[in-house]
């Protein structure tokens, strides 16, 4: 009789609902105990037993008591009386011919021995003899000594499977029949994902049933942990399908290599997969369940891109375990749902589905982290993943339709993914670029979090990917790989570490936006460009040098303002000023006449330190006060150029700070 | 047949705690070998299984397993009082680890001879059984139930052989109790001649561990009988074998009967002409000389 998926339900749920969470988990544990059974011993028997008992065997021998009789070789072994009653042996008093007598019978009993065993003894006495007495008594044989087929077995491993996890996460019972929400969207599947006649053939447990006993404890652990994940078997369904089939089909198109990939992929699948998938699909459910992305398709392609690719089996295959570690898959896995469920059209084309873009970004991505990227973004640092996830998002986020109208819908699927790999990998080679000119080559690491560099990128990669001109190159750009490099150059030059991660993040979101939204006015749109294109450059390093020098010179005294916030708030507004006010003045002027412009705001900054440490009361400032002057002047200052510092006297600045005394406290912001 | 199997699975996982709240103790309050040194802790299932097969592994390694249960008796008489008492707050699912771990301990007992003052080991052990067995009607660890299933069948042949060993091993200077000795062997017989076949055919139409362990465990119990009456016969050869009245004791033939039974019962001989009458004189003699070879054949294995 065949086992339908149906009673496989109530099998396995049946388990999950005997009762209460203390009596499975006592249920299991008894089970999951094998013991022994001790049962008697067989003698074993010396020299002198083994005497007697051929004495015995003779007495027994009727056909031999013509031996034992008057004349005989053993006539003096047993008393006549013995001998005639046949049924009580009694041996004569022992004579001088004993010994030998007794040896004779020894003989009689090993010829036999070696003649009279028949082979159905001999194997039966061998079969059941074992000098340890014990009897094992395993939880594992026991039930396969009733020899159920290899689908009730396998339905059996399914129940030890939901066992396992109760037992050890015992409250997964107490979730309302969630459990078996997941085991009831498992079963549509069950056809699909196990062997059926493989397995009834007595055949090993194929690919298939095991990764679903993988999926299954996973996904149980995770709701035990998680209940609020699960709310509906419909919302579960497409997803186990659309998991577990695509897998099973990628490593079962491989001849040969199954194993190692079901190693690999089991490690991978633990856990991570099925509980990212499970908050992805969940946190985006709307777009997953009720759009037209056609989700359990979806789904299995997204699964199949990243962890087909993950423990591919093909020698010229993409192999992302080995580029990101089994974390770093999961974690890109995660990412790509999240990514996919903003954005199903970077999956999908028309109606049939397409994944070699996202598969070719996933490539490229690696290679990017391999080849270009600085410490700690390179591939051995483990960041390889946070920033692939990075760059999911800025896909998901600004995968603009003008790269779809520009590429045309033919071309669309190979557009977007050397686009967006290409950004990173500008934006890469330009940080790695600038720290090299710097003296600093590990300053990423030592002022940034992974969390915090991490963000850094994407901060930058999200200014640039909202500006299609910059983003909307299918190879290497010049413009964005500069700003990364000054960037880099910019934060190498914090010697002192005035400005923290958190500033920094900021000043360089400025900077990027800024470089976004003026292309090479102050930043430069090409590395070969004159010293023009780093006016940005020179004046974040002008303030910097000014900024480190009163560190040096004052340390912190009372009017010594510009570091950390105010240092931060200075450069930002630097910046915003000269794009504003320089680059039509600039552009007109030699190097040496752009020198002066950007020595001049060193010259102010020294200006209004000079007052702020001073000893009339007048003049000290505090930061806020600090900050409104410099802005209040800055923009005439970079306009003018050479002698526009002089021309600003203390009462000039006193007044300004009078007529603005309320609104100083806006430019924290 | 898989479905159905996997029905009982369920079933029996489903009501197996229902069946084990009903549990009740064996109510075997006089432990014997009892030390008044005994703690009186509850059963912990888990630790004490533990316990147990710490005492059966320093057992195993005896040869002459009577002086290594001698050994650890105070073990074995802990466990039996712990396992016994099963707390009154303890979940029903308990019970039946429990009991069986009891029935483990109290069948270690059973070779050893019944103390003045306290129950009959042998009787403990079968009360022990028959309780476990009332559990396994709606229990759902079938191994316990199968290990109780092979102390059931196995227990009286190896009480009866150790009573024999017990007999043979007595000092050639205590005079043998004839009435007694043939008494446990010709009770010996009648059941092997009555019981055996049904276990054994049982065994050989499934083969399972457990049926396996019978088989073994009979055949080591006929193995000890036969050391044992060998030995008997060998102290009757020596003038022992005569009655208060003179008369020569046939316990050739009450030992020749019980080894031609057991020759029968697990079909040992390569010819089945004996079967019909196996304690007519020549068949009598002839298959308990099988079960001699066998047994030696067994020893040397064995050794």
């Amino acid at each position: 009789m065949i086992l339908s998926p149906a009673l496989f339900m109530t099998a396995v749920s049946g388990v999950i609902q005997l009762g209460k969470a203390a009596r499975h988990a006592r249920r299991d544990q008894l089970l999951s105990q094998d013991f022994s059974v001790l049962t008697t011993r067989f003698p074993v028997h010396d020299s002198q037993e083994i005497e007697w008992m051929a004495v015995d065997y003779v007495y027994r021998r009727r056909d031999l008591h013509h031996h034992c009789r008057l004349g005989g070789e053993l006539d003096s072994l047993f008393t006549e009386q013995s001998l005639a009653s046949g049924d009580a042996m009694e041996l004569a008093k022992p004579t001088a011919r004993h010994r030998s007598q007794v040896a004779s019978c020894v003989d009689f009993l090993y010829e036999a021995l070696r003649n009279e065993i028949p082979d159905a003894v001999d194997s039966k006495i061998l079969r059941n003899t074992a000098l340890d007495p014990r009897i094992q008594y395993i939880h594992k044989e026991w039930f396969t000594s009733t020899k159920p087929s290899g689908w009730a077995r396998f339905g059996l491993e399914l129940a030890d499977v939901a066992l396992d996890v109760i037992g050890s996460q015992p409250q997964v019972l107490g979730f309302d029949k969630k459990a078996e929400g997941i085991l009831e969207g498992l079963i549509p599947s069950l056809d699909v994902l196990v062997d059926r006649v493989k397995l009834d053939g007595g055949g090993e447990q194929g690919f298939g049933e095991r990764l679903v006993k993988t999926f299954v404890h996973s996904a149980l652990v995770s709701v035990s942990q998680h209940p609020d994940l699960v709310t509906s078997k419909e919302r579960w369904q497409p997803v186990i399908h659309g998991m577990i089939e695509p897998l099973k089909a990628e490593v079962e198109t491989s001849e040969g290599l199954e194993f190692l990939a079901h190693e690999k992929l089991t490690r991978v699948v633990s856990g991570s997969m099925v509980h990212g998938a499970l908050v992805a699909i969940n946190n985006n459910a709307d777009a997953f369940l009720k759009g037209d992305a056609g989700t359990k398709k979806l789904m299995g392609e997204i699964t199949r891109t990243v962890l087909g690719d993950a423990v591919s089996i093909r020698p010229d295959a993409f192999n992302i375990v080995d580029a990101l570690s089994e974390v770093g898959a999961l974690k890109v896995y995660e990412a790509t749902l999240k990514t996919a469920s903003k954005r199903p059209e970077l999956f999908m084309r028309g109606r049939s589905l397409e994944t070699n873009s996202a598969r070719q970004f996933l490539q490229n991505m690696v290679t990017v982290m391999q080849d270009m990227a600085p410490p700690p973004f390179d591939a051995n640092s483990g960041f390889g993943s946070e920033i692939m996830s990075a760059a999911l998002d800025v896909v998901g986020e600004y995968g603009t339709t003008r790269i779809q109208g520009k590429a045309g819908n033919k071309d669309w699927d190979t557009a977007w993914a050397d686009v967006y790999s290409h950004l990173f990998a500008d934006l890469m080679s330009g940080l790695k670029l600038g720290i090299s000119k710097g003296n600093r080559g590990e300053v990423l690491q030592q002022l940034f979090t992974r969390e915090q560099a991490v963000d850094l990128v994407k901060v930058m990669a999200g200014h640039i990917a909202s500006h299609p001109h910059m983003a909307a190159g299918r190879s290497a750009n010049s413009e964005v790989k500069e700003i990364a490099r000054i960037a880099a150059q910019a934060i190498s030059s914090d010697e002192l570490g005035l400005l923290n991660a958190h500033d920094w993040r900021s000043v360089v979101s400025v900077m990027t936006l800024t470089a976004a939204r003026n292309p090479g006015v102050l930043f430069s749109v090409n590395a070969e460009d004159s010293m023009g294109h780093e006016v940005g450059l020179e004046l974040i390093q002008q303030v910097l040098r000014k900024a480190g020098d009163l560190m040096q010179r004052e340390g912190r005294v009372t009017g010594s303002v510009l570091f950390g916030e105010t240092l931060r708030e200075a450069l930002k507004v630097t910046i915003k000023a000269a794009n504003a006010n320089l680059v039509r003045v600039i552009e007109k002027k030699t190097t040496g006449d752009q020198k002066a412009h950007i020595q001049e705001v060193g010259l102010f900054i020294e200006k209004l330190n000079s007052m702020s440490l001073s000893d009339d009361p007048s003049t000290t400032m505090n930061a806020d006060e600090w900050l409104f002057v410099f802005k209040y002047f800055i923009s005439h200052i970079l306009e003018n150029g050479v002698g526009a510092v002089d021309e600003i006297q203390a009462v000039d600045i006193i007044e300004a700070l009078k007529a603005e005394t309320g609104d100083v406290n806006s430019w924290s912001n | 047949m898989s479905l159905s199997y996997l029905k009982g699975f369920i079933a029996a996982s489903v009501v197996w705690g229902a069946g084990c709240a009903t549990t009740q103790t064996s109510g075997n309050s006089n432990t014997n070998y009892t030390d008044a040194t005994v703690k009186q802790s509850h059963c912990q299932y888990g630790k004490d299984l533990v316990s147990l097969e710490n005492i059966k592994d320093a057992i195993s390694k005896f040869d002459d397993q009577s002086i290594a249960v001698l050994k650890n008796i105070d073990d074995i008489n802990q466990l039996i009082a712990k396992t016994e008492n099963i707390s009154s707050s303890s979940r029903p699912e308990d019970a039946l680890g429990c009991r069986f771990l009891e029935m483990e301990a109290r069948v270690l007992l059973i070779e050893m001879p019944p103390q003045e003052g306290q129950s009959d080991p042998y009787t403990s052990a079968q009360e022990a059984i028959e309780d476990v067995k009332t559990l396994c009607t709606t229990t759902s660890d079938r191994r316990m139930c199968s290990v109780a299933g092979l102390h059931d069948a196995t227990l009286f042949s190896r009480r009866s052989a150790a009573e024999l060993k017990r007999i043979a091993d007595s000092g050639s200077n205590v005079p043998i109790n004839w009435e007694a000795t043939r008494s446990v062997t010709q009770s010996f017989a009648n059941h092997v001649n009555t019981k055996w076949p049904v276990l054994l055919r049982s065994s050989q139409e499934q083969e399972n561990v457990t049926n396996a362990a019978i088989e073994r465990s009979l055949f080591a119990s006929a193995c000890t009988a036969d050391d044992a009456m060998t030995k008997i016969n060998r102290r009757v050869s020596l003038n022992f074998n005569r009655d208060q009245n003179g008369n020569l004791v046939p316990y050739g033939k009450d030992s020749g009967e019980l080894l031609a039974y057991i020759a029968v019962a697990m079909d040992l001989s390569p010819d089945d002409s004996c079967y019909r009458n196996p304690v007519e004189g020549n068949c009598r003699g002839r298959l308990a000389n099988i079960v001699h070879l066998a047994c030696l054949r067994a020893g040397e294995n064995a050794g």
